[in-house]
């Protein structure tokens, strides 16, 4: 055994943890960003409109990935509850991800058909007249702060820069359009959008 | 190649270090007690919501990052930087100079540029601390799981990193064992993780100087994520919590290793595995089936040296078995390599699918063995052991007892949680809806989240009398410093004026402290 030579060399040593790690790494990371449900867009799926842009933003302000998932998986107790399992393709221009790690909350990338927007909005602003027994914190602020539309162009421009298709007059309409918006409009358009029409269709009682 | 005795003959002055790694546990120990306080807050406002102010950056969704952050970054990571110092400085002592084996920052020479960089990390890690927490709580967290720093604070961490490389190595030329010690190797592997995963992750395109955009999307962003979840939280500080643990195992119990063949074993094993971590918290999701399998086969390898590295401890330890009574830290090592144990247990066992499926449909997802067990543990061990002899060994001892109960009270109701709220979570009716409404589902983790704010409580509790014990023992090694030095002046001094007004601003004459021991209490 010739460990003792790495022992001897504290630059041999670090070369050789770089590339055992780098290993597990390159296995890993480079098949999946070259694997063919990673490498192209989805012709179908649309980016998220300015407004539901801005609510993404609302959701990782508020920290809402923290209690809830985004994410159906492909097992019985998900599938019964939220439909169909999450592909990779819907969830192509994931940045950053947020599908979550724990559940203390429902799974939020499809809201339940059986709640409307009004029932959302009262639940937001106070979960407790909805779901007694709730342990949600209230929004109370989402109904108060408007969008200012400052920041919407510039993240749109970075988004287009990574190759997120959208057009030069959608980015340059943003700031309007989103201007004045109540924020909780902009959560709930992000939150809506996330689901295919398709599949919300299907799953009306 | 100068010796250390060579070396600090030269600069027989202050010990440097000493006050780096001073500010550096005094530091891990504020942000510990912060993250725990804050740790049973949430708690309490999970078991009773209306107790939350209604106050956006108050609530729950920005508390919670918070909670971690400064548990991993401010706790973990400053012990972490410290602890690799003294891993270093300990490489330059002679092996036979049993006496200095017993500091744990010994004093050496270093070049004036080296020492600039040392307290560059020193301000530079606790601005990426404070920053970082201002920012979450501001709502401009990155959202990435346990890194949630904005791209500006991820920039200057990362030159923090580069210095703590740069002092390390450059102290590291100096040293007199020729083959560096184990917990070197994890160091160095440890500073290779950081470099990797940290850069990963942070690699985005900036909107400003707060938000930015990952460069990566999707699966790939999702699996990078879950690196930094990897086998022990913050997976970037895995390896120096490890090297930690070895370095204190070794050194502060003057034992060598109980076999080095089974540690240049585990070590190597743990090198390739580590970076495969993080499918197994996929499992069932949009990550491809090839790339959940294949992490799933590493996840379960990962158990053979996860326990090795812990048995080796423990049979370290063994050969001064009796010190576990009278040494409250030699006791807290125990705890933490059989929480090490624990902590690869469950990631390994997370690999099966039934078990997996069981987990992440449930509130705690990985117990906080790892995070409470081992990292916050090792963290305050090192705190301890780079300050000076704490003056109360009782409230020593009463902290250790705390942390060990806590951390078992909060594995065991994160354990309850899962198994409960998962298996209720799959259970379907016969016409395939499921049989527990998710109000049912949550209701359960009600019992458990009780016994969580027991154990949490309890670590607060330990953090804030470690927080006393330390406050007191460094005033008093002030106070003793300023005493000698009046003394020294006044027989140094003209010896016309009688002592009695310099009598009156020292304290009674107390002797020099004896040692600069970094504390054996046994």
């Amino acid at each position: 055994m010739r460990h003792v030579l790495l022992e001897r060399h504290a630059g041999l040593m670090t070369a050789l943890c770089l590339l055992t790690m780098s290993l597990g790494a390159l296995a890993q990371l480079v098949p999946l960003g070259a694997h063919p449900s990673l490498a192209s867009a989805p012709e179908d799926l649309k980016p998220l409109s300015a407004l539901a842009l801005e609510g993404q933003r609302i959701y990782q302000r508020e920290g809402c990935q923290q209690c809830h998932t985004r994410m159906v998986r492909d097992l019985p107790g998900d599938t019964a509850r939220h439909g169909t399992a999450t592909t990779a393709r819907e969830r192509y221009y994931d940045r950053p991800s947020l599908w979550g790690v724990e559940r203390w909350g429902t799974d939020l990338s499809k809201l339940p058909a059986q709640h409307d927007d009004a029932w959302q909005r009262l639940h937001l602003n106070d979960p407790r007249s909805q779901v007694p027994g709730s342990a949600m914190p209230a929004y109370p602020w989402l109904f108060e702060q408007a969008l200012s539309g400052d920041g919407i162009a510039a993240r749109m421009r970075a988004l287009q820069g990574l190759g997120v298709p959208y057009a030069e007059d959608e980015i340059l309409a943003a700031p309007n359009d989103v201007r004045g918006t109540a924020e909780i409009t902009a959560l709930l358009a992000y939150l809506q959008q996330a689901a295919p029409a398709s599949d919300i269709a299907s799953r009306d009682p | 190649m100068r010796t250390a005795l060579e070396a600090s003959a030269c600069h027989p002055r202050v010990n440097h270090h000493h006050h780096a790694s001073h500010d550096f546990a005094r530091m891990a120990v504020i942000w510990g007690l912060l993250s725990l306080c804050l740790a049973v807050w949430l708690n309490l406002i999970w078991l009773w919501p209306s107790l939350g102010p209604e106050v956006a950056w108050l609530s729950y969704g920005r508390l919670a990052p918070l909670q971690h952050h400064l548990l991993l970054y401010g706790l973990g990571g400053s012990a972490v930087i410290a602890g690799g110092y003294s891993i270093a400085m300990h490489s330059v002592l002679q092996r036979e100079s049993r006496m200095d084996a017993e500091t744990a920052i010994p004093d050496i020479a270093l070049p004036p540029f080296t020492l600039k960089l040392m307290h560059f990390t020193f301000l530079g890690w606790q601005a990426v601390v404070a920053l970082g927490a201002l920012a979450i709580v501001a709502g401009y967290s990155s959202c990435q799981y346990m890194a949630e720093a904005p791209w500006l604070v991820d920039l200057l961490m990362t030159l923090v990193w580069l210095a703590v490389a740069w002092v390390f190595f450059t102290v590291l030329e100096q040293r007199t064992l020729r083959r560096l010690p184990v917990a070197c190797w994890y160091f160095i592997a440890g500073l290779m993780l950081v470099l990797m995963q940290h850069v990963l992750i942070s690699l985005s395109v900036p909107i400003g100087l707060l938000e930015s955009i990952p460069l990566f999307t999707g699966s790939l962003e999702a699996l990078i994520q879950r690196w930094q979840a990897g086998p022990l939280p913050g997976g970037m500080f895995a390896f120096g919590v490890i090297a930690l643990l070895h370095h204190m195992v070794t050194s502060r119990s003057r034992l060598p290793l109980y076999s080095h063949r089974l540690a240049a074993t585990s070590f190597w094993m743990l090198v390739l595995l580590v970076t495969w971590g993080g499918a197994p918290l996929l499992f069932a999701s949009a990550l491809p089936a090839w790339s959940q399998t294949l992490g799933m086969a590493m996840g379960l390898l990962l158990l053979a040296p996860g326990l090795v590295l812990s048995l080796n401890g423990l049979m370290t330890l063994k050969e001064d078995w009796h010190s576990l009574r009278r040494d409250p830290l030699n006791c807290l090592l125990a705890a933490a390599l059989i929480s090490f144990a624990l902590a690869v247990l469950e990631y390994s066992l997370l690999s099966l699918p039934t078990l997996n499926a069981l987990t992440f449909s449930a509130a705690n997802s990985l117990s906080p063995a790892a995070s409470l067990g081992v990292v916050a543990t090792v963290a305050i061990v090192m705190s301890y052991y780079l300050l000076p002899p704490m003056r109360s060994l009782a409230l020593l001892k009463t902290h250790a007892l705390l942390a060990i109960i806590g951390t078992l009270l909060c594995v065991a109701a994160s354990w309850a949680t899962t198994l409960l709220q998962g298996s209720m979570w799959h259970v379907l009716a016969d016409d395939g809806r499921p049989l527990y409404t998710l109000s049912e589902v949550l209701e359960v983790a009600r019992m458990p989240m009780m016994i969580s704010l027991g154990g949490l409580a309890c670590w607060a509790l330990g953090l804030l009398l470690m927080l006393l014990n330390v406050t007191r023992t460094l005033a008093d090694q002030k106070s003793e410093r300023q005493a000698a030095h009046e003394r020294q002046r006044l027989s140094s001094g003209s010896h016309k004026a009688s002592s009695e007004p310099a009598m009156h601003s020292a304290p009674p004459s107390t002797t020099p402290p004896a040692t600069s021991s970094g504390g054996h209490y046994a």
